[in-house]
């Protein structure tokens, strides 16, 4: 039973929530675990929170992952990774961009949002949550030549805490992403994969 | 891999989406007909099929323009003798209800299998409403998969199910099992070359009047009595025995008790009750929830002293086990409701939590730790609503309405004017920052309740919304209605020309679908409501907003009915089809490119851009010195322009650049001022 994971994957519509969630899955088929995901649609195109939950081990019931139980969080943006704390326990790695999408109020812009630094502080200190790891795949995914990247980065990050190995990660990749940024994705992946080595 | 969907036969497996094993358990079955009205979470089921009927032999798929047509479809081909699927959402069947209310008297012919997505929750619905209570008249079985692979193998078996009992079935998913993915493993199709029509007359079951209808009803309650029988045998109900299988273990003075669930809260159960390392325990797991079998509950209820039901909405299964307990005189006590809500989903945290506290074993106690965390962090973070896409039309169409009957950016519930809502994409005006709407309940409700109100309230001017494929849908009668009776009324039909919300699919108005190619059958929409007999017709762009607003504020001022036609197709489509349409036409390429910049010099955050028009592409930043500034996201925007016609101090300017001259020579610079006194940076060789 160990060796069931839970993988909750969050962000905002348009940002690759769902085809990150697609590319983990396939890759645990791949290495014949039972996987199961469940994904919100409806507002995936239209700015609003979108959220995955995906299990893989020997033998999945529901892809629903309950609180306080999740493995790994891979969170596209900070304020996301906020509103699925709760199913962050002690050792939960939380894997997450260091920003995070302004996010409108309802009538006025006033909203003062709490900075990303006192964020991170929070989850670390307050909530002692220490396994969070706060990447600013934006700028990397600049560096590398293409913002599209940029969650293939943590993909890359995530990737050393299952059970999946490297190659498998990498061919279900180049599968998955357009033909033409094949080698930029295997790039960014690899980066992530041995960034906190 | 091949397509996986069309070609899969026994012996492979593949991740695939619970509407998708929905479609491919059809597939299977050899289905031959396939119908729909798109509507969230089913839509994929039909998509699927739709989106690969090249490759399927004697395939028929139909979005129909409502679920009544929908599921009669399904019926003449059943009649005909092809297998039929027939596929809606929860409320779908309220429209439908008509037709299935009369396939018990008629029955079928080939199988029919109603594939019904609800959606506890309500994250992509109206209402929460179980469909399942509709079978204590419609008579219609239930089947009810649990997974990914029962999704494929129930609705296959339903269409056998529906031939041997002469019923159309309903397989019941919600939206945990349609948009769910899972590992499934394939089966072998029927041969499809054997899929042929043909109707015969049935005068005895298809004539329904008079004692020809009382005939029938007793008929088809003797067919329920048959398939009751089935149900207690079926192997698609199920007892599990959570120790060795063996009844020993019940034996002496143990207090015995067991749970009855269904569908993807019986995976929860499962999950839930090895959380909390239950033991001592049996399960019914039911997969066909109607009707069910005396026989089977009275077996499973015997040797236990306490049951509890697991399940969503009010209590379906509770409803029917507490009556058949009655009959049998059960002394122990069955709970359900009592544990768990009738409203809201039912998450694996909630099963948990009811079983703890049912088996008296102590709540994980984290929960609390999660919740606390939860609350302590996330109460200071606002809901991110759901918006408008970049470029949509209804953004134009909805600043307008605002601007025009003066109720921007407020919620107040004081307002003269009434902004009459009902259902598709643009309902998203319902949200903040917009606060459009008056009221959401089903299709069409926006004229519907608006002429009632038109001659209750005299005092209130009335504007009703209504999106294209829900105006064909069932609007037409509410239109004339409003025309046989002269309501005095603003109707604005906001046509994009798809049905955009469900993944695009047709609808009567699409001229040109997405290869460019041009529709024959497509409705002129003017001529249409010009036949009705409406006079007052005018038709806008509704990214032309100041004119649009301006149309509105007029129309408001004359009596009677008007409508007014806010046409432009959606931006998602439109781009789609540019794209495919660059890449097969290199020409395209020359044409000049456009930027809208917002000059954070000249901008003064009067918020007409950001948080009336509030498009997602125009965002918030702040400057090291902590300022904050406005700026176009390039990557986001797609130039539809209307930011750069709303800003009231020329602050966003439009920059018009071509670029193989750009790559090829010196670009010259040339400012243009235009009349508006908006800069216009045109970059010219």
């Amino acid at each position: 039973m160990e060796t069931n994971q839970s993988i909750l994957i969050c962000g905002i519509g348009g940002q690759g929530v769902v085809l990150s969630g697609k590319i983990i899955s396939l890759s645990a088929f791949y290495e014949n675990y039972d996987v199961k995901t469940s994904e919100v649609h409806g507002m995936s195109q239209r700015g609003g929170s979108v959220s995955t939950h995906l299990r893989y081990g020997e033998k999945i019931f529901t892809p629903l992952i309950s609180m306080h139980s999740a493995d790994i969080i891979l969170s596209f943006d900070l304020y996301e990774t906020i509103r699925y704390i709760g199913y962050a326990k002690k050792e939960t790695k939380i894997i997450t961009a260091s920003e995070g999408k302004y996010i409108r109020g309802s009538s006025s812009n006033q909203i003062k949002l709490p900075s990303p630094k006192s964020i991170i502080d929070k989850i670390k200190i307050d909530l002692n949550l220490k396994n969070l790891f706060a990447i600013d795949i934006e700028k990397i995914a600049l560096e590398l030549g293409n913002i599209k990247v940029a969650n293939t980065i943590l993909i890359g990050v995530s990737s050393q805490f299952t059970y999946i190995k490297e190659h498998t990660w990498l061919s279900i990749l180049k599968e998955n992403v357009p033909a033409k940024t094949t080698d930029i994705n295997e790039k960014a992946f690899l980066l992530g994969r041995k960034m906190l080595n | 891999m091949a397509n996986l969907f069309v070609e899969g036969k026994y012996g492979d497996k593949g991740i695939i989406l619970g509407n998708e094993a929905i479609a491919r358990g059809a597939l299977e079955a050899g289905v031959g007909y396939a119908s729909m009205y798109p509507g969230t979470p089913a839509s994929e089921i039909i998509i699927t099929l739709d989106k690969n009927k090249k490759y399927i032999k004697n395939i028929y798929t139909e979005f129909s323009l409502n679920e009544h047509i929908s599921l009669h479809g399904a019926i003449g081909a059943s009649w005909s003798g092809i297998r039929s699927l027939c596929a809606m959402k929860n409320v779908g069947l309220n429209v439908a209800s008509e037709p299935a209310h009369f396939l018990a008297y008629t029955g079928v012919k080939a199988g029919l299998v109603l594939a019904i997505g609800s959606d506890p929750g309500a994250p992509s619905s109206s209402n929460e409403q179980d469909d399942r209570w509709y079978s204590l008249h419609t008579y219609m079985p239930i089947l009810e998969p649990s997974n990914i692979q029962e999704a494929k193998d129930f609705t296959k078996k339903a269409f056998e199910i529906s031939e041997q009992f002469s019923f159309g079935i309903i397989l019941m998913a919600p939206s945990r099992l349609c948009h769910n993915a899972g590992i499934l493993h394939f089966g072998d199709c029927l041969d499809r070359d054997l899929i042929s029509g043909n109707f015969k007359r049935d005068p005895e079951n298809y004539l329904n009047l008079f004692n020809l209808a009382v005939k029938n009803h007793k008929k088809y309650l003797e067919r329920n009595e048959l398939l009751k029988k089935y149900a207690n045998t079926s192997e698609l109900n199920i007892i599990i025995d959570a120790e060795t299988g063996s009844r020993n273990h019940y034996r002496g003075n143990n207090h015995r008790i067991g749970f009855i669930s269904s569908g993807v809260i019986y995976a929860h159960l499962i999950e839930a009750l090895n959380f909390i390392n239950a033991d001592n325990y049996k399960i019914l797991k039911l997969g066909i929830t109607f009707p069910l079998s005396e026989e089977l509950i009275k077996r499973f209820l015997n040797d236990l002293d306490e049951v509890v039901i697991v399940e969503e909405a009010e209590g379906f299964l509770e409803f029917q086990i507490k009556k058949i307990a009655f009959e049998i005189g059960y002394r122990g006590k069955i709970h359900g409701k009592n544990i768990f809500n009738a409203y809201g989903e039912l998450t694996v945290d909630d099963v948990i939590k009811g079983a703890a506290n049912f088996l008296k074993k102590p709540p994980p106690e984290y929960f609390d730790t999660a919740v606390k965390n939860l609350e302590m962090i996330s109460d200071k973070i606002p809901q991110r609503m759901g918006t408008f896409c970049v470029g949509c039309p209804h953004r134009g169409s909805i600043y307008s309405i605002l601007k025009a009957s003066g109720y921007s950016n407020t919620d107040s519930k004081d307002r003269d004017v009434i902004i009459a809502g009902d259902i598709g994409c643009y309902t998203l005006g319902l949200l903040p920052p917009y606060n459009a709407m008056d009221w959401l309940t089903c299709m069409n409700s926006g004229l519907s309740i608006g002429q009632a109100i038109s001659i209750a309230d005299k005092s209130k001017k009335i504007i009703a919304l209504v999106g294209d494929s829900t105006f064909y849908h069932s609007g037409i009668p509410v239109l004339m209605n409003a025309v046989q009776n002269n309501s005095n009324i603003l109707y604005i039909i906001l046509d994009n020309s798809w049905t955009a919300m469900t993944g695009h699919q047709k609808t009567p108005s699409t001229k040109i679908d997405i290869d460019g190619i041009s529709n024959p059958n497509a409705i002129n929409l003017k001529d249409l409501l010009k036949s009705l007999g409406i006079s007052y017709i005018k038709t806008i762009d509704p990214n032309n907003v100041k004119r649009f607003s301006v149309l509105i504020k007029e129309a408001l001022k004359e009596k009677g009915l008007k409508v007014i036609i806010a046409k432009r197709e959606c931006i998602l489509q439109e781009e789609r089809r540019n794209k495919i349409n660059k890449i097969k036409n290199v020409k395209l390429n020359n044409k000049p490119e456009i930027i809208y910049e917002l000059q954070k010099e000249r901008c003064v955050k009067c918020n007409e851009c950001f948080v009336e028009l509030a498009c997602p592409a125009i965002q918030l930043k702040k400057e090291d010195d902590n300022k904050e500034f406005y700026f176009i996201d390039t990557i986001a925007c797609v130039k539809c322009g209307v930011c750069y016609e709303v800003c009231p101090n020329g602050a966003i300017r439009k920059v018009e650049f071509n670029l193989h001259s750009l790559i090829n020579s010196e670009p010259q610079v040339n400012l243009l001022n235009n009349k508006e006194n908006k800069t216009e940076l045109k970059i010219i060789t």
